[in-house]
């Protein structure tokens, strides 16, 4: 257990000195010793904690993919920090929203949540799962397309100009087909991208209860608070509050030290 | 008799008459309105009685405890409803993960709740109010008042002395390794999509232009393949070549190709035929000879003792439609 500790306060203490592979070493390692305590719960989160800071201090310097979000976000909630873990599965989701571990793992922590019974529909906390263009194709399946699509145009082209041929248009016809429908599924990211940045997603560190108002006076949006690791999405802020939309739509104020950004 | 002692007597008798009257023993007796009062689950009879009661009353924070009512002095014990406490607001801000559980008599319920938050709280028993048919009309509901039960909640603490070991509880692929970047960027940077948009216009035009380089006389030829009949001429002429009888073919393509491509009569055969077709069309003499030659060596070759092979026909007559398709472009 002490080294544990020194090996967090070397970690967490002095950041600034710890290079990039002993982060990564540290934390791979701490997530195997959990690993092999998993056992007793008691000996397996600490070595589950320090690895999570490591994959928190090493993504924050820079680092970021969407292995070490899905390795952080699992490290996190193996440490059971629920929010936390949420909130390194919407970190990778951003850089990679159509990666299927980060998606089902994201599912895993939202199931940990503990879920009021919502009175009504527009209490609903949990969202739904992931979908749309982003959700399926990545960045890189649209330019494998494209590629595929300029080689069939290329081909139909240096066809029509050199030996000619019955089949030069049609094949140049699908290339261009190709590439108009690459053209419009990455303007169907672009927007989604865009809608999502619009009101990027805040998650609670702790029990707290949806006002009316910004401010402790303002009566309950909802008579039960919100659990720890609910997901909210930011409409506006103001004095230290949130104006946040619940996944079923209703609309209230949150104190913003009761909330995680996603980072 | 005294003024108080008939004041008694009046009331008594009062109270004689309408215990006599039969009384609801059952809810299905009472009106809509009765049945639908707030706070009321169908209790029936006079002195009824409600006690709640907790089971532990000092809990750690994750645990659950047993809420336990007690309905007594009650004529329809079978009758009687439990009082729905996940739908109270007060009561979900306290526990979560409501769970009935039956009671060991028809006037008990149970119920199995985990408080949320670590504290001292005073449970918020609900209103339980009653139907007494012995009093009279419009009194007849009655509150039955109960203490309401204490409990505390004590955070989790973590024992130094050593205890049972509780595995971590995950899904198995998170006890797997943990997943290593594979280095690649999450996207294509940015000037992938402009190399893939510059080799998409470039390559092909470097192709085009080596092809020329490399073959002068094949971009004429693609030139005048962009002919719908004389591509069909050339076309079956390479596929004469591979078939059985290349010359029979060869005047075929030949003939075809003069009435697609030059507007010759259809009904033109022999060479004469096609020769005066030709000649009224207005045709010079040097290209009518070189019609008449072409169609007089298909005519030798499969009829005459000509040397002259199918093969070396189809290669003539190749060069024909390119030495004219190449003048007239």
């Amino acid at each position: 257990m002490n080294a544990l500790f020194i090996t967090l306060v070397l970690i967490a203490g002095k950041p600034a000195e710890a290079t990039e592979a002993e982060l990564a070493d540290t934390a791979r390692r701490e997530y195997l010793l959990g690993v092999e305590a998993r056992g007793d719960a008691r000996v397996a989160r600490p070595h589950f904690a320090a690895a999570a800071v490591a994959y928190r201090l090493f993504w924050e310097r820079g680092s970021r993919t969407p292995e070490l979000a899905e390795s952080w976000g699992r490290a996190e909630f193996l440490a059971g920090d629920s929010p936390r873990a949420i909130a390194a599965a919407h970190a990778g989701l951003r850089l990679a929203p159509q990666r299927a571990g980060l998606q089902r793992d994201l599912e895993t922590y939202r199931d940990a949540v503990i879920a009021v019974p919502e009175a009504k529909p527009d209490e609903r906390l949990r969202p739904p799962r992931l979908s749309g263009v982003r959700a399926r194709v990545s960045e890189w399946d649209l330019f494998g397309a494209a590629i595929v699509a300029v080689s069939i145009l290329s081909i139909g082209v240096m066809r029509r100009f050199t030996v000619g041929g019955a089949w030069a248009f049609p094949t140049a016809a699908v290339g261009v087909a190709g590439l108009i429908v690459v053209g419009g599924l990455t303007w169907e990211r672009a927007g989604e991208a865009a809608e999502e940045r619009s009101a990027p997603v805040w998650v609670l560190r702790s029990d707290e209860v949806l006002r009316k108002g910004n401010g402790e006076s303002h009566a309950a949006r909802v008579d039960a608070p919100l659990p720890r690791g609910a997901e909210v999405r930011e409409i506006a802020r103001r004095g230290g509050w949130l104006q946040v939309r619940l996944a079923g739509g209703a609309i209230g104020w949150l104190p913003e030290r009761a909330l995680q950004p996603i980072p | 008799m005294s003024r108080i002692g008939k004041g008694y007597a009046c009331m008594w008798l009062a109270f004689a008459a309408t215990a006599r009257a039969q009384p609801p023993a059952s809810v299905e007796r009472l009106s809509p309105v009765e049945r639908q009062q707030s706070d009321f689950y169908a209790a029936i009879g006079s002195g009824v009685t409600a006690a709640w009661t907790v089971e532990p009353a000092r809990v750690e924070l994750g645990a659950d405890i047993e809420l336990t009512l007690k309905v007594a002095n009650a004529d329809n014990p079978a009758e009687l409803l439990r009082p729905n406490l996940a739908d109270r607001p007060e009561w979900k801000a306290i526990f979560g993960g409501f769970r009935d559980s039956p009671g060991s008599s028809p006037g008990e319920f149970r119920y199995r709740l985990k408080p949320r938050n670590a504290g001292a709280f005073v449970l918020p028993i609900p209103k339980y109010r009653f139907y007494n048919p012995r009093l009279p009309e419009g009194r007849r509901f009655q509150t039955a008042f109960a203490a309401a039960p204490n409990i505390t909640v004590i955070p989790i603490v973590i024992a130094s002395a050593p205890s049972a070991q509780i595995p971590l509880d995950a899904p198995d692929r998170f006890f797997d390794d943990p997943p290593s970047s594979s280095g690649a960027p999450a996207s294509p940077p940015a000037w992938y999509w402009w190399a893939l948009l510059a080799s998409g216009a470039s390559v092909p035009s470097a192709g085009i232009v080596f092809w020329r380089w490399r073959n002068p006389d094949a971009a004429k030829l693609a030139r005048i393949r962009r002919a719908r009949s004389v591509r069909i001429a050339l076309d079956a002429l390479r596929k004469a070549e591979r078939g059985p009888d290349p010359t029979a073919s060869v005047t075929k393509i030949a003939l075809r190709y003069l009435v697609e491509r030059h507007r010759m009569p259809a009904s033109a055969h022999t060479p004469r035929e096609v020769s005066d077709a030709l000649r009224s069309e207005g045709w010079p003499p040097e290209k009518l000879g070189e019609v008449e030659a072409i169609l007089a060596r298909c005519d030798a070759v499969r009829f005459g003792a000509a040397t002259d092979s199918g093969l070396s026909l189809v290669e003539s007559t190749r060069r024909w439609i390119e030495r004219w398709e190449g003048a007239a472009t």
